[in-house]
């Protein structure tokens, strides 16, 4: 294995490090992963878990790249007045044409953890060199499979019945038709309606990409029908699999389901036959 | 601002190298050593800062990750003390080199500090150490981080029975780095005195227990800041959670500049 750090992007602020694997083996079997920031952490991942994977993956003759966003990390902030979601996906254009031209390698697997997952998604809809996505803990939208399970076990709790006559409790509100069930089962704003996330996991279907989505216990996925719940029409597909891990949490701060996830990663990649050059036409709309 | 792998390549470290951006009469170097762990994690936003403003007054600067650390060669699984401390020399090497200077300083953070005192102890080119809340005991710093483990296991976001004894918030402590951790104790006499120093701490009561440190240099300055336990990075990562005003008092101290 062996690891270079690399400066890029038009004014050469983007910090990252890339990671080939040491043997000829395998070069070309496999498209180039980038692995996005997790939040604010910057580039090594939630608990050193991107460099951890990244290096595991290489030892399959993937060659990767951990880089920070612009204002994350080492990675200064931009300066050109783009909104958010623009500034990230020109800088992962930017790390994937820095890939592809050290490399030779023009298509990618994108991964990441939260925001990660949501700036992964948002780029393979817009770029065809993406023909693959790790997404961990993306889009867990609340279900009412959701809630009764989670409220089973709070069924003899004398609060949660306070809460649920009271109408501070969310499953109220969705009884009596007050929140809309498209737009207030989302997490955060930072993630679309689940009607518009599950089009958009159609159309790279479609495209396709393949996806492996793995979703830790804690938070607000509960269970491996919740996917099915918030996706039907993608749940079963063979380009998607799921991968519930139950007893990890967010960030993956136990280190045998950082190695259950890496695992994971391992078997998926190792199962695909992936395209040996990227889709023609790779100018984003 | 430059990211670089130095030292030996099958142990090759990474650091994030800040050249001076202004001239000095006396070039100078400085290099930052992290927190372990988590710690690690909520301080690197602050160092980077401390790093840029040192860098704007002249300073060069090269912060790194340890092996088995950050970017840096290595698992974490075959990490000990001592190589922790030759890695402190490599990276003093590597700036002395990198900048011209032929002296450097020091600027620690908890098991940083510790570490840097440790190192220029054993070294004459070493001219100022900042040492910003320094572990006293590897003792009470291992209990901190399995005490704060096992307070986040309580929480019960996770399977706790598949955590182990050998690690603390998704880093690993081996029984090799517990006992050689253990065994660091800075209040422990030694003959040999660092030039200057700086202490920081961020309140009274860890300031007077600071006191056993008062000797550990022939000049040695005490200070108290107001501010969070930034390398707990309880709130956001995006920003330093030392005052702009607290990090110009340190540069201030190192250049003698006025803050």
């Amino acid at each position: 294995m062996i690891e270079y750090a690399v400066l890029f992007g038009d004014e050469k602020s983007l910090v990252g490090v890339v990671t080939s694997p040491a043997e000829a083996e395998n070069k070309g079997r496999y498209p180039n992963v980038i692995l996005l920031n997790a939040g604010l952490l910057h580039r090594i991942g939630p608990n050193r878990m991107y460099v951890k994977l990244i290096r595991r993956l290489s030892g399959k003759g993937v060659t990767g790249l951990r880089f920070d966003l612009s204002g994350i990390g080492d990675s200064l902030a931009a300066t050109d007045g783009l909104s958010e979601p623009e500034s990230r996906l020109r800088d992962i254009r930017a790390a994937m044409d820095m890939m592809a031209s050290r490399t030779g390698v023009d298509r990618f697997i994108l991964g990441g953890l939260c925001d990660g997952a949501v700036s992964t998604f948002a780029t393979a809809m817009t770029d065809p060199r993406v023909v693959g996505m790790i997404l961990i803990d993306a889009f867990p939208y609340r279900t009412p499979g959701y809630y009764l399970r989670h409220y089973r076990n709070r069924f003899f709790r004398a609060q949660s019945w306070l809460n649920l006559l009271t109408g501070r409790h969310p499953l109220t509100r969705w009884l009596r038709g007050s929140s809309s069930d498209d737009e207030d089962n989302r997490p955060t704003d930072m993630f679309p309606p689940t009607s518009e996330a599950e089009k958009m996991y159609r159309e790279l279907i479609d495209r396709g990409v393949e996806s492996l989505v793995i979703y830790p216990g804690d938070g607000t996925f509960n269970d491996e029908r919740q996917f099915a719940e918030m996706f039907p029409s993608v749940a079963r597909h063979p380009r998607v699999q799921l991968e519930f891990q139950r007893d990890a949490n967010h960030t993956y701060v136990v280190l045998k389901h950082q190695e259950d996830l890496i695992e994971c990663v391992e078997r998926w990649l190792s199962e695909i036959e992936w395209p040996t050059t990227a889709p023609p036409d790779h100018s984003a709309p | 601002m430059l990211p670089i792998y130095f030292g030996d390549t099958d142990r090759a470290l990474f650091g994030i190298y800040h050249p001076a951006r202004q001239a000095r009469v006396k070039p100078m170097s400085v290099v930052l050593c992290h927190p372990l762990g988590n710690e690690y994690v909520g301080a690197y936003r602050t160092m980077r800062v401390l790093a840029d403003q040192l860098a704007d007054a002249g300073v060069a600067v090269l912060r790194f990750d340890y092996y088995g650390t950050g970017d840096s060669a290595g698992f974490g699984w075959d990490v000990d003390v001592g190589q922790w401390l030759d890695d402190i020399r490599s990276a003093i090497e590597e700036i002395k080199g990198t900048a011209a200077t032929d002296r450097a300083s020091l600027i620690g953070v908890r098991l940083g500090a510790t570490l840097a005192a440790i190192c220029a102890r054993s070294r004459n080119d070493i001219d100022q150490v900042v040492l910003w809340e320094p572990i006293l005991h590897g003792r009470e710093h291992v209990a901190q981080h399995q005490h704060r483990h096992r307070e986040w296991l309580r929480l019960g976001r996770c399977r706790a029975a598949d955590s182990t004894d050998n690690e603390a918030l998704g880093f690993p402590f081996t029984d090799r780095l517990i006992e050689e951790l253990s065994s660091l104790d800075l209040t422990a006499g030694d003959d040999e005195r660092l030039n200057e120093v700086l202490l920081l701490y961020h309140n009274r009561k860890r300031q007077n227990r600071g006191q056993t440190l008062a000797a550990i240099g022939h000049r040695v300055e005490q200070q108290c800041i107001d501010s969070p336990d930034f390398w707990l990075g309880r709130t956001a990562f995006d920003q330093p959670l030392v005052s702009k005003s607290n990090i110009e008092s340190i540069v201030a101290w190192l250049t003698g500049d006025a803050a």
